[in-house]
């Protein structure tokens, strides 16, 4: 893969070279700073871990203008981080602070920054699918030219909403780019257990959907995908359909070693092959150095401002205060001029 | 007798029912692997044609439990999450709940579906929080609320011998608690409440984890005997038990983990206001949690659930 980016890399923008390097590490650093608060205490909820997919989140947000909006799933940092969410934000809504995203409201799997037109992480499998859609069709009533991504995992290709919204998006030629990340399981379920037919891809090519199937270990490769399909969905060419193959290093969630340490479901070797032979950023920095674009000193220097960041974020997402919690019932129905609801829990 | 933990109780007794009912089987994300801990070594046993793993499709494969129960069998649907009995909802309610009435009686629709409730250990944020049974309650869907080790193997297997579609919730907050368990599975018949505590000043019916927090209450006041009323099963409610214990105590205090409006304690309360309300010598009051989405900040989740402090509360508004 080193050497293929290295042709790749070519004559290529250099910000956007470093830039894309920037922001794969800031997601990795990101998600082994919350694993460590995850075993420190400090975060009250579940975390699902991006590590070992950050080129897709990267490759794909890069490709984006920042009108263009992304919905996400329970496993989504990266593609936040990736759009422009404020990682001081995003690590203090994981230990639920004032200061966090939300104001603590949400967690992991629920920033959002609309802002930014980060639709939002989801914990329903996909669920955020056809908000994005809808954000389209809204785009349309607008007359404007945004495009949207949906980022969702494998297992959610079976879900009937996101067929329902792709068969949708094909008949209204919406400018959605399906991003299907393909990271083998649902939890311990093997795609090739669950997903009927050749292909992911062909999922999409039943609806008539320009649909292709990439690795996701290659920012370059993702971006440049992406960058098409995302002309074409703007173009009125209507929606795109691109499965990602990847490989979650982690657990499915952060409680998942306590759980399942007497029984796995993927082996050893299989995770020790992903991790050394195809790790999107190991393998980018290398191919970076070695096309003689960007030196080592730099890429060095960009470890050591993002081990400053993070760690800065976590000072800030441990030291902040927490929200008290009788304003539980604010936002809780739109406008509040019912003063009988919400109801209390005793009266 | 054995000590047993409730979800012990949980794996113990789906492997009972597998073996005594060759009808029934388990489908669900992630069973055969026992990702929730409670269908440990059933694929072993059983085989992968009973044990069934799924796919991420809810409404799906509610939708073959349907039908599987129309050709005879007894299917039993685990769920990950509470609240994906939303998503399976149409299957729920349009189908396996009015079948039976649909087609005259034709078929009947034996399907057992087991749901982690409501969130716990906490944090687990909105989507993810629920109890979901007033809105089955609600269609009709027999519902079933096992709050100890023992009252899991007797109510399972009633469920599961059950015709009609039956929805058993698993409180989370009870999971790890153990008590002694009778080698012979209980018979517990649906619709049989158990009074958990005995007492005479006032009844709290309580459902789910907040039995366990009326006990400990009940404990911990001085000077009021309280008795604990735990009805095991929503719907069909144990009326009678329920009444007896108001028209003894004549005061009641219902205690539930759902949302508080259309919620189980509404219905309950409702009940008891009408048929016992000769024997109350105060208004019958409600604990539930707060009508608000569950935060992911603990502070907000603590401040909308049922607690202790507020049961205690609600006790002492209505003895005097
Ligand atoms: C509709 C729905 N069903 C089940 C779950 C429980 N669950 C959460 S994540 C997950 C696996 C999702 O797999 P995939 O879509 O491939 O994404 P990945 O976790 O691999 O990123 C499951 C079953 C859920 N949150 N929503």
């Amino acid at each position: 893969m080193e050497k293929q980016l290295v042709s790749q890399i070519g004559d290529r923008d250099e910000d956007l070279l470093v830039e894309m390097y920037r922001q794969m590490k800031q997601i990795r650093e990101f998600e082994i700073a919350a694993g460590e608060l995850v075993r420190a205490g400090e975060i009250p909820g579940p975390i699902h871990p991006y590590i070992g997919q950050e080129a897709i989140a990267v490759g794909t947000c890069t490709a984006l203008d920042d009108e263009d909006i992304i919905g996400s799933t329970h496993r989504g940092h990266g593609h936040v981080l990736a759009k422009g969410a404020d990682l001081d934000g995003m690590m203090a809504e994981l230990t639920a602070r004032e200061a966090g995203l939300n104001r603590g409201r949400g967690g992991s799997m629920h920033m959002v920054d609309f802002s930014l037109g980060i639709f939002g992480c989801n914990a329903i499998v996909g669920a955020s699918v056809p908000h994005v859609a809808g954000g389209m069709l809204s785009g349309r009533i607008d007359g404007d030219d945004r495009v949207g991504v949906s980022f969702f995992g494998e297992g959610a290709i079976n879900q009937g909403v996101v067929h329902e919204t792709m068969n949708m998006a094909a008949i209204w030629d919406l400018p959605v780019i399906f991003v299907c990340e393909n990271n083998k399981y649902a939890v311990s379920t093997d795609v090739e257990y669950a997903a009927a037919g050749d292909s992911l891809a062909s999922r999409g090519e039943a609806y008539g959907i320009e649909s292709r199937t990439i690795t996701g270990q290659n920012v370059l490769t993702v971006h440049e995908t992406i960058s098409e399909a995302v002309d074409d969905a703007r173009a009125g060419e209507g929606p795109q359909f691109v499965e990602c193959e990847t490989y979650r290093y982690k657990g499915h969630f952060s409680g998942e070693e306590a759980i399942l340490s007497d029984r796995s479901y993927r082996s050893d070797e299989e995770i020790r092959d992903w991790k050394e032979n195809r790790d999107p950023i190991e393998t980018f920095g290398e191919a970076l150095v070695e096309s003689g674009r960007v030196d080592a000193e730099t890429l060095r220097e960009i470890d050591d401002e993002i081990d400053e960041e993070v760690s800065s974020a976590v000072d800030l997402a441990t030291e902040s205060d927490l929200p008290s919690g009788d304003r539980a019932p604010e936002n809780a129905y739109a406008d509040q001029e019912y003063p009988a609801f919400p109801a209390p829990k005793y009266r | 007798m054995s000590d047993t933990s409730y979800v012990g109780a949980i794996v113990e007794s789906y492997h009972e029912v597998l073996a005594e009912f060759p009808e029934a089987f388990v489908m669900g994300e992630d069973v055969r692997l026992a990702l929730m801990g409670t269908t440990h070594d059933l694929v072993d046993e059983y085989g992968e044609d009973r044990v069934v793993d799924v796919p991420i499709s809810e409404q799906g494969f509610h939708g073959l439990a349907v039908g599987a129960a129309m050709d005879g069998k007894r299917p039993i649907v685990e769920h990950q999450i509470n609240t994906m009995s939303y998503l399976a909802m149409d299957q729920l309610a349009n189908n396996a709940q009015r079948l039976r009435h649909m087609t005259d009686g034709q078929v009947s629709i034996p399907i057992t579906i087991t749901i982690p409730s409501a969130g716990a250990p906490g944090s687990a944020s909105a989507q993810h929080s629920d109890y979901t049974y007033p809105v089955l309650m609600h269609l009709g869907v027999k519902v079933v609320v096992p709050t100890t080790p023992t009252d899991v193997k007797g109510l399972l297997h009633s469920a599961v011998a059950e015709d009609d579609p039956v929805v058993v919730y698993w409180p989370a907050k009870l999971q790890s608690t153990r008590e002694e368990v009778p080698e012979e599975t209980p018979e517990i018949p649906l619709g049989e409440a158990d009074v958990k505590r005995e007492g005479d000043d006032v009844t709290v019916v309580a459902v789910g984890e907040t039995v366990r927090m009326a006990r400990s209450v009940a404990d911990d006041l001085d000077g009021v005997s309280v008795e604990v009323v735990d009805p095991r099963t929503l719907l069909p409610l144990d009326e009678q038990t329920i009444f007896e214990s108001v028209e003894k105590t004549g005061r009641a205090v219902v205690v539930d983990g759902g949302y508080r409006t259309c919620g189980a304690a509404a219905e309950i309360a409702s009940r008891i206001s009408n048929e016992a309300f000769w024997s109350l010598d105060a208004p019958v009051k409600r604990v539930t949690r707060a009508d608000v989405p569950i935060s992911y900040s603990p502070p907000e989740e603590e401040y909308t659930l049922p607690d202790e402090e507020t049961i205690s509360r609600a006790i002492s508004d209505v003895v005097p």
